[in-house]
């Protein structure tokens, strides 16, 4: 298997999709997450956290919205959870009604080579790409974005066009990634699944650009600021290299104390994982778990 | 057609709640100062009380004073000559709270305290 950063490659997520229809269902979402979403556009898409009221993460999602609706594309593990929060959140007198569309959409990310020639093969001609912005092609929805520095752009489709949109990805050489790669591919940018990020604040993964001090409160808000005001966290997301595999759990590592191991591969004699690290030292560039080395890159959250 | 006109979505989600009978305390500060909200509207408006997803605990209390809704789906508790009613979704979340209303330069209002909260905001508005 390639150790190359993703290009050309796709890979099909079983993702929680919800749709959320009515007028308040912004409100209803907003009130929830600890991302302003209230001033987001339409056609156009937004990372968010769900956090519970100790200011840990309960999920991640995707918020899109598209005219009067908004579809909610989050994990699939905490995706019941997510949605029935929002149903027992809504007030008696608001105008939104939750509905299940894991069966009726289905998420495609692609690492794209050329994201012109890409998004032209669904004619979309666009010379300025504006990132986050979707497009509604027929039936598809395309948006375009950066993630860990490297372009991607999402396709959601419903079941009965996923063939349609990968034989177009087929035609330009593109190929599905499988899980092993899927792997790997995700710890080398760094992206974190909601088995690697619940129960851990937003600051410790990396991902303080989706907690937005200026949205008033929302469940986490007062850690959130507590921790925003004193401006540190004990431990940090890192990406962990090593020539000896490990398994996904906890260990106790001399210098810094115990570490969390959350996503692990071990491919072509290489180890590469996600874990939560006591960092004392933030210039830290090497630990030793279990006699083995590896080294150690923080990572913040595209 | 548009993705969103496509099959497979399902009905929405129905979440049980239990329902409670729903007892209220107003203090008599509450009840002065409701009455002079209703501002003589005693026998059209109702004041609702409920509770939607949000602020820093996870649930946010309103309050509403809103033309009578009718009896469908609420309890209606009668209270100093008014009406006030919450929503069944709501029963249990809310049953036994105390009502008062304190009046100061900061802070004042009314102020909900909650026997069914494990957790409350430093601002006093929001649970959990």
């Amino acid at each position: 298997m390639s150790l190359a950063f993703p290009s050309s490659e796709y890979v099909i997520l079983k993702d929680s999709v919800t749709l959320l229809q009515g007028t308040d269902s912004l409100n209803v979402i907003d009130r929830i997450v600890s991302t302003k979403i209230s001033n987001i556009i339409n056609l156009g898409r937004r990372e968010v956290l769900f956090c519970d009221f100790n200011g840990r993460i309960c999920d991640i999602g995707t918020v899109f919205p598209i005219f009067d609706n908004f579809l909610l594309v989050s994990s699939s593990i905490e995706g019941s959870t997510t949605r029935r929060s929002l149903v027992d959140g809504k007030s008696w007198d608001e105008n939104c009604e939750v509905l299940i569309a894991d069966d009726a959409i289905t998420r495609i990310a692609i690492f794209p080579d050329d994201t012109s020639e890409l998004l032209s093969k669904f004619d979309i001609e666009c010379p300025n790409l504006v990132d986050n912005e979707i497009f509604e092609v027929d039936n598809i929805l395309i948006s375009h974005y950066v993630s860990s520095n490297e372009y991607m752009v999402d396709i959601l489709v419903p079941p009965d066009s996923i063939s349609k949109v990968t034989s177009i990805l087929s035609e330009l050489g593109y190929v599905e990634i499988d899980s092993e790669r899927w792997g790997f591919v995700r710890i080398m940018l760094g992206l974190p699944t909601i088995s690697d990020a619940k129960g851990n604040l937003p600051e410790e993964m990396g991902m303080d650009k989706l907690v937005s001090n200026d949205k008033g409160c929302y469940p986490g808000q007062e850690v959130h600021a507590r921790i925003e005001s004193r401006g540190r966290t004990v431990k940090s997301f890192c990406r962990l290299i090593g020539k000896s595999p490990i398994l996904v759990g906890k260990y106790q590592v001399p210098e810094i104390g115990s570490i969390k191991v959350t996503s692990s591969t071990f491919i072509d004699g290489t180890c590469h994982a996600l874990a939560l690290v006591k960092l004392t030292n933030n210039e830290l560039g090497k630990i030793h778990i279990n006699g083995h080395d590896y080294s150690v890159e923080t990572i913040t959250y595209p | 057609m548009s993705i969103l006109g496509g099959e497979g979505f399902s009905l929405p989600v129905v979440t049980e709640s239990e329902v409670v009978d729903v007892e209220l305390n107003f203090t008599e500060a509450a009840l002065n100062a409701l009455l002079q909200n209703m501002n003589g509207d005693e026998n059209s408006h109702v004041l609702v009380i409920s509770a939607q997803s949000g602020g820093c605990s996870g649930y946010l209390y309103d309050m509403k004073i809103i033309e009578d809704p009718g009896d469908e789906g609420f309890q209606r508790i009668g209270k100093g000559g008014i009406d006030v009613m919450v929503h069944n979704k709501d029963s249990s979340m809310l049953n036994g709270i105390n009502i008062d209303f304190k009046e100061t330069l900061m802070g004042g209002g009314f102020q909900i305290e909650n026997p069914n909260a494990d957790r409350s905001c430093g601002c006093g508005q929001s649970f959990g």
